[in-house]
């Protein structure tokens, strides 16, 4: 039952075969220096040896979701987008920039990218080179990512206008057995489990003629809940203009998405329906306030709300669709009370969709940055100063109205009532969290050219807080940084970072380290092609892990416990100390490798892109594993793990005009090699359970030799110690011989959780006012568990079985038992099957079209006014993969990922 | 002109930079200071003795306990006496000890996952060096309390060391010699903390105990109840020291041939290399210490009022059956008693018992027959071996098995007319066929009372200690009653009678007196003192079922029999599926679940814990145990 890696590798092979092409997008060299009539927000140290890659504005128009990373997929080789989940209102895609979550900087500061919208972003790229890493310093070790947003251009007012419309429905949803067919399963189970059935012969009469709607009623939650599409409204305006000194850019964008859920109106007095409003204006202004002095003003404002039934503010409806069996109760019964059971409680999905009552949050958001620049060449030829400073705000209220209702059971001939209908709402508002940052950066710069040679030298001083609205969430960092960069001829470029960087979780005294960084880069040619070779090395620092209170004991009674002095009931309460502090408390290191070659060739029609990166990563906060507990407290976790991360990323591009046509393709692909060093592991009894050497990740579990058939067999095989075992169960290797299947036996199998190689192709083609492009993305050498499907553990605490799972599996029973593909059936916890195992591990590999769409400009010349584009677009189309039954990328129960098709209008004023 | 704009500009900037931050600091004071810590610091841990207390309460908190509980999983959450003669254990529960680990002999140095816990003992999982920890911390922090009163204080500095006692004795009679932490570690300590020896760790208990016993007053009021004192430390004293006496820990041959390295092994797991008469006569002494201490009274067994009523004088109540069982359960039950010396509660809640002690009930865990012919007649005549269970009622009304025959000839509990044949502690340490159990129904001790969990294994009785025949007995407020007066009286005997060669008249009146409680004859006279010690150990078995008595019994006398006789049951058929009245009996063996000790040779490696190779691994200094 071992895994196929053959075929993973196959699948590497896939993108390499599909390319061909040249120059990119992300090919040229986006850092350019700077100018003294602008201060430069994204690249402000100059580093110029790095190579870096760099989308512009046009990436971001490929998808219209609110969740601007989706644009993102298999753009960037080396950084994989992972899927979110859940509905639009917290669907973020995770970024993993070789394997880390980066720091994203907005305009230079730290934010989100769920703080963005498309429309505001001028360029992105991706740091991935030491020197780049060190100018964050104790933020910088995942890597960056660098978002500018658009500014203003010196020209007479332009506005655009686009209004999309999204049809969304969901991607591979799970088809639940109905009544009769679940009460056949559940005593099948019962069965095999040897206690009583749950259904007598006329209970299966019942279900299967469906004689009686209420005493055997056979009910499609899913169906109940879920509406075959959700919608989405988009709306966007931009205005831009200004003159040599002042010049602005502004933008307006308003987003609307109902999900697929019904619109529950049984109440008039509170509105239940699902939604995701945003309304967000930025406006961003460049101004030279004299001859020599510069500013810059970014605003951002976004109001965003999100509405629900009361039931889905901590709870997931989904989670009950997956449980609540077809013949549980009916919604209502005959008296139209709900239906509801002791052994479900009132957990009825429609009821709580209409009765429960509303939820709502509304998010404030504001981010405003300034920065100044002054030019003090007059005094010292090629010096300037900049001051900047950002504040951000993010504020979330919630506002409930609550109800309860009355729900019944038929027990017998008569209903049974529990609870009663509110007469009244229970209101409530509150504020829910409220999250600040607010940073300063001061910097010198001087630049200046002699003859080939040309220096340009920074020193800074940063400083950061966190605000948060909890005790001991808010921190600071303060950097002290100098940068170099020396260049000659415009070949040779070689940049020196030092950052002094600390970081207020760590003791006083102890809080700064030094990361240094340099990096150098040589242009071999660049007539008739373009060959340029770049290497960076250097430390970085990651707070991440680190929280307050680590590096010293902390007391108080959070560990005390009562005791009981005296003949009578009396408790005495006690008081204790919190686990020993920290002593090698530091923040994560990672001294990072790059080399790489960029080239462009064909007449700058092809364009390549090589990079290897090594990084150790040292000081990750792990669990201490030497320290006998004979201390008698706890140890707080050491920042003595270590990781080593390898790989190389590769990205080719194509790109060709003839004539009126013109189009081009580009392929990514990144290798991920990730090796755990020491992650605190304990002293093991067998050579096979470490972790040392295995990927990050790893996946361990019990290894299936079978089912077994008979008690005979059980009998006379290794007693397996997690619970009890009967004839149809899984049967488990014993790896050490002891006579004994426990946690001992399991062994490394199937691949990591993290993918090893990711990938990213696509095409665009133009010809004449008509566009088309297409993006795919996909990872191999991924290992995905079957057990975070609900639906792989059907019936199991009262949960129900589902038509997918029985159109897919054989489970076994006597009779099955030559061609099972799955253990029995259980209605009990079933212990012994549902653990991690060679059955339940999969391939988790896959290829998805991400964004293809297709759009037609009507030129300026026939509308007069303006130009109009309009525009069909596609989000999640196709995906091909091993799973088939799910999305492969959540296989956990959640609202269930989405394909979009849109709509949309353009127009240019 | 320009430079001057450009200066000033250049000053605005800065100012506008310092007042946008309110404070612009550079360095450490930059990153501003240290949030507060989420609760107390040092000094308001310690800012009155009050306060200081609740440190002292941690202490207590992680002390051993003996009840099946969530406080902790020894034996997998099961007790330990289903790894002596006394008891089988069917739980078969995930992770259970005695049926993973024991009875199949696969525990070993390396367990890990799920059947880790289910030891009698870990060594380095426990909360033992928890408990020592506050001990070390509130003594030496103590002194800061201001304005303590000095009395005050020096008594709560001896509660404090018998706790640390307490913990340290509960290691060493599982594991021998363990690392002696004699403060609370620091985090910049180097993490070496080698094994002390056997001797060394016994005579610093024994230290701890004298210490304490100077200032800790000999009792405490009601209010206090539970908290330790003099008597708490010399009763430990007094245990330790017949515990290091006994031949297994003291005798000129190792235990185990793995022991006989003396540097290696034989010095963490033996007292001497030799045979010391000396360690008897210190037994003895601290006997006579305690036994001096309380010539003023404090302590005495708890004594049963008499309810019954004579025919021939029925002004004089009279002692029944059941007046005796109400104080044995009474002694080993109830808080506050003049029999408590050593006293553990983790909670009030009866409930907290009862969900976990009654779980004894649902797997057929049941006491062995060969225990419960231990128990003498109600009237000292010792119950036949031979005891024809096929006609049970042959030898006449009080030599009946359990019951006398009510007026309708059914032999079963009748607290009317107090029917109980045997010694009354077998009534409270077990349920016997025809006894009411929890709730007040009949205990379904006969095989064909299957209940919803019924098992095969079923050996005809179940554990009555602790678990009681209604929720009403149960009703109080939960303690473990870690050592009983009737133990100290116990184990002074056992000193006298080792240390003079015989019993004296202390050793005999010590003895009986624990009889007497329960209404038995004194001990027949002029016994030699191997006899003496033989009937001890057999007057403990009956006294101190399910209290974690036999088992270091077992261990320190070496008593090999106890581990490989296989053990009887008694397969019982009632008249009713349910209070059935009347039963037929028949003797079997226990087959399931079958003990290795019965098969092999039995090693003596099983008298100590194995340390986990995970512990020995982390390489501070703990070694392994002879024969793991």
């Amino acid at each position: 039952m071992y895994p196929k890696m053959k075929r993973i590798y196959t699948y590497i092979l896939i993108p390499l075969l599909l390319v061909a092409g040249t120059v990119a997008a992300n090919g040229q060299n986006p850092l350019s220096t700077s100018q003294m009539d602008s201060i430069v927000l994204g690249n402000q140290f100059g580093l110029s040896a790095g190579g870096n890659a760099t989308l512009g504005s046009a990436t971001f128009e490929k998808s219209p979701e609110v969740d601007i990373a989706k644009a993102l997929y298999g753009q960037f080789s080396g950084l994989l987008v992972k899927q979110g989940s859940g509905r639009s209102e917290d669907n973020q895609s995770k970024l993993r920039l070789h394997g880390h979550s980066p720091l994203i900087l907005v305009d230079g500061f730290p934010r989100e990218l769920n703080d963005l919208t498309g429309l505001e972003i001028e360029e992105i790229t991706v740091l991935k080179d030491a020197a780049a890493a060190a100018l964050y310093g104790v933020k910088g070790a995942n890597g960056v990512i660098m978002i500018t947003t658009r500014r203003g251009e010196a020209s007479p007012l332009k506005v655009t206008a686009k209004y999309q419309y999204g049809y969304a429905m969901a991607f591979r949803t799970p088809e639940f057995a109905d009544a009769y067919t679940y009460a056949y399963y559940a005593n099948q189970a019962a069965a095999l489990d040897g206690i009583a059935p749950r259904f007598s012969d006329a209970d299966l009469n019942g279900f299967y003629y469906k004689t009686d709607p209420y005493a055997y009623p056979d009910v499609d939650w899913w169906g109940q809940i879920f509406r075959n599409h959700g919608d989405n409204h988009r709306a966007q305006f931009t205005f831009t203009g200004g003159n040599r000194n002042f010049r602005y850019f502004a933008a307006v964008d308003y987003v609307k998405n109902n999900a697929m859920y019904v619109n529950p109106s049984s109440d008039n007095r509170y509105n239940a329906h699902t939604y995701d409003n945003r309304l967000g204006i930025r406006a961003n202004v460049d101004v030279n306030i004299t001859n020599s002095t510069a500013m810059k003003i970014g605003v951002m404002a976004r109001l965003s709300e999100f509405n629900k039934p009361y039931y889905l503010r901590s709870n997931s409806i989904e989670s009950l669709l997956y449980k609540i069996p077809a013949a549980a109760f009916p919604i209502k019964h005959e008296d139209g009370t709900y239906g509801g059971s002791t052994l479900y409680g009132g957990n009825n999905p429609v009821a709580l969709f209409q009765e429960s009552g509303q939820g709502q949050y509304s998010q404030p958001k504001v981010l405003a940055d300034m920065s100044l620049r002054q030019d003090f060449s007059d005094l010292v030829p090629g010096l300037t100063a900049d001051a900047s400073v950002a504040f951000d705000y993010i504020g979330k209220m919630t506002e409930v109205s609550q109800k309860e209702f009355r729900y019944a059971e038929l027990v017998g001939d008569n209903l049974v009532y529990y609870g009663t209908n509110s007469k009244t709402l229970d209101y409530s508002h509150w504020f829910s969290s409220l999250s600040m940052k607010f940073e300063i950066q001061g910097k010198v710069n001087y630049s200046r050219s002699f003859g080939d040679h040309k220096i340009d030298g920074h020193l800074a001083y940063r400083q950061r807080s966190w605000i948060e609205a909890e005790r001991n969430e808010s921190t600071k960092t303060q950097e002290y940084l100098a940068t170099a960069t020396y260049s000659w001829k415009n070949r040779l470029f070689v940049d020196a970072v030092l950052n002094y960087s600390g970081c207020a979780y760590l003791e006083p005294g102890k809080r700064f380290n030094l990361y240094p960084a340099i990096s150098a880069s040589y242009l071999f040619k660049t007539d008739p092609y373009y060959l340029k070779a770049f290497a960076s090395f250097g430390l970085s620092g990651s707070d991440g892990d680190l929280e307050h209170e680590l590096w010293r004991q902390a007391y108080g009674s959070s560990n005390g416990h009562s005791y009981n002095f005296g003949t009578t009931v009396t408790s005495f309460s006690g008081r204790a100390e919190g686990d020993m502090a920290a002593l090698t408390l530091a923040p994560e290191q990672a001294a990072t490798l790059n080399l790489g070659v960029e080239t462009k060739l064909l007449s700058n029609r092809l364009g390549a892109r090589l990079e290897g990166f090594y990084e150790d990563r040292t000081k990750i906060l792990v669990e201490p594993s030497n320290v006998s507990e004979v201390i008698g407290i706890g140890m707080s976790d050491q920042s003595l793990g270590e990781y080593k991360y390898k790989g190389i990323d590769l990205g080719l591009t194509w790109d060709e005009k003839r004539g009126d046509f013109e189009y081009g393709v580009y392929a990514n692909g990144s290798w991920l090699f990730t090796e755990v060093v020491d992650d605190g592991q304990a002293y093991q009894a067998y050579e096979y359970l470490y972790h040392k050497g295995n990927p990050v990740g790893q996946c361990y579990g019990l290894e299936v030799i079978g089912y077994f058939q008979d008690q005979t067999e059980i009998n006379n095989s290794p007693k397996q110690t997690f619970g009890e075992v009967r004839p149809g169960d899984l049967k488990y290797r014993d790896q050490n011989n002891d006579g004994v299947i426990d946690n001992q036996d399991r062994v490394k199998m199937f691949g990591s959780s993290t993918p090893m190689f990711q990938y990213g192709f696509g095409l665009h083609a133009g010809w004449k006012n008509l566009q088309f492009y297409a993006d795919f993305q996909g990872v191999t050498g991924v290992t995905v568990s079957l057990l975070d499907s609900p639906l792989y553990q059907p019936l199991t605490s009262n949960s129900t079985i589902s038509k997918t799972f029985l159109e897919r599996e054989i489970p076994w029973t006597p009779e099955t038992a030559a061609s099972a593909t799955m253990p029995r059936l259980t209605t009990l916890e079933g212990d012994n099957n549902y653990r991690s195992n060679s059955l339940w591990y999969r391939d988790g590999s896959f290829l998805k079209l991400r964004n293809i769409g297709i759009s037609y400009t009507i030129k300026r010349d026939v509308l007069k006014i303006c130009d109009a584009t309009v525009s069909l677009n596609g989000t999640n189309l196709f995906c091909l993969d091993g799973i088939e039954f799910a999305d492969p990328e959540q296989l956990s129960v959640n609202y269930p990922s989405t394909r979009v098709i849109w709509a949309g209008v353009k127009f240019n004023f | 002109m320009k430079k001057i704009y450009a200066i000033l500009t250049a000053a605005l900037l800065g100012a506008g930079a310092l007042v946008s931050c309110e404070s612009l600091k550079l360095g450490d004071a930059g990153l501003s200071e240290a949030p507060e810590t989420s609760g107390a610091t040092l000094d308001t841990l310690f800012a009155s003795l009050k306060d200081a207390d609740k440190v002292l309460t941690s202490a207590y908190y992680y002390l051993p306990y003996g009840l099946i509980s969530d406080f902790d999983s020894k034996m997998g959450k099961d007790i330990l006496e289903s790894i002596t003669d006394h008891f089988v254990s069917n739980k078969h529960t995930e992770g259970d000890g005695p049926n993973d680990l024991y009875y199949t002999g696969a525990l070993g140095a390396n367990i890990s996952g799920d059947a880790a816990g289910g030891e009698a003992y870990r060594f380095g999982s426990e909360k033992d060096y928890t408990a020592i920890r506050y001990g070390w911390f509130f003594l030496e922090n103590a002194d800061n309390i201001p304005d303590a009163d000095p009395v005050q204080l020096a008594r709560k500095k001896g509660e404090a060391k018998v706790c640390i006692a307490i913990a340290y004795a509960h290691m060493f009679r599982y594991v021998g010699g363990v690392p002696l932490i004699d403060h609370s570690i620091s985090t910049d300590e180097k993490m070496e903390f080698p094994r002390n020896t056997f001797a060394e760790t016994a005579e610093f208990i024994i230290r701890l105990c004298d210490e304490a016993a100077e200032v800790l007053p000999w009792t405490v009021s009601a209010v206090e109840d539970g908290r330790m004192t003099k008597a708490s430390a010399l009763g430990l004293k007094l245990r330790i020291l017949c515990f290091i006496a006994s031949p297994t820990f003291n005798s000129d041959t190792p235990w185990h041939p793995a022991a006989a390295d003396w540097d290696k092994m034989g010095k963490y797991v033996r007292y001497a290399d030799h045979y010391d008469a000396s360690l008897w006569q210190r037994a003895m002494e601290a006997a006579d210490e305690f036994m001096t201490a309380n010539a003023g009274g404090g302590y005495a067994l708890v004594q049963a009022t008499p309810t019954g009523i004579d025919p021939a004088d029925p002004s004089t109540p009279v002692m029944t059956p059941h007046d005796y069982r109400i104080a044995y359960r009474d002694a080993y039950n109830k808080r506050g008693t003049s029999e408590s010396v050593i006293s553990i509660r983790k909670s009030n809640s009866t409930s907290y018992h009862n969900k976990n002690m009654d779980l004894q009930d649902d797997f057929g865990c049941g006491g062995s027959l060969n225990w419960v012919n231990k128990f003498s007649y109600a009237d000292g005549t010792p119950f036949p071996e031979d005891f024809d269970w096929s006609n049970p009622s042959a030898g006449g009304a009080i030599r009946e098995p359990f019951f006398r025959a009510d007026p309708n000839g059914m032999h079963k509990i009748d607290n009317a007319t107090f029917t109980e044949t045997r010694d009354p502690r077998l009534y409270e340490n077990l349920c016997v066929p025809g006894d009411l159990w929890k709730n007040g129904v009949v205990g379904a001790t006969y095989q064909n009372a299957k209940g919803p969990n019924f098992q095969d294994g079923n050996t005809g009785f179940l554990q009555m200690k602790f678990i009681m025949q209604t929720e009403q007995d149960r009703n109080v407020p939960p303690h473990w009653c870690m050592m009983r007066y009737a133990e100290v009286l116990l184990n002074a005997a056992e000193a006298h009678n080792e240390a003079l060669g015989g019993p004296d008249d202390k050793a005999y009146a010590w003895a009986n007196a624990v009889r007497a409680r329960v209404g038995l004859p004194g001990l027949a006279e002029g016994m030699s003192k191997e006899e003496f010690r033989k009937a001890l150990i057999l007057e403990r078995e009956l006294e101190f079922g399910f209290e974690e008595v036999r088992w270091f019994d077992m261990v320190r006398w070496g008593l090999k029999d106890a581990f490989t006789t296989k053990l009887k049951r008694l397969y019982v058929i009632g008249n009713k599926t349910k209070n059935a009245t009347s039963f037929k009996y028949e003797v079997m063996d226990v087959t399931m679940p079958p003990r290795v000790w019965w098969n092999n040779e039995f090693d003596t490696k099983w008298y100590l814990a194995p340390i986990p190779a995970v512990e020995i691994n982390k390489g501070y200094g703990m070694t392994q145990n002879p024969g793991w």
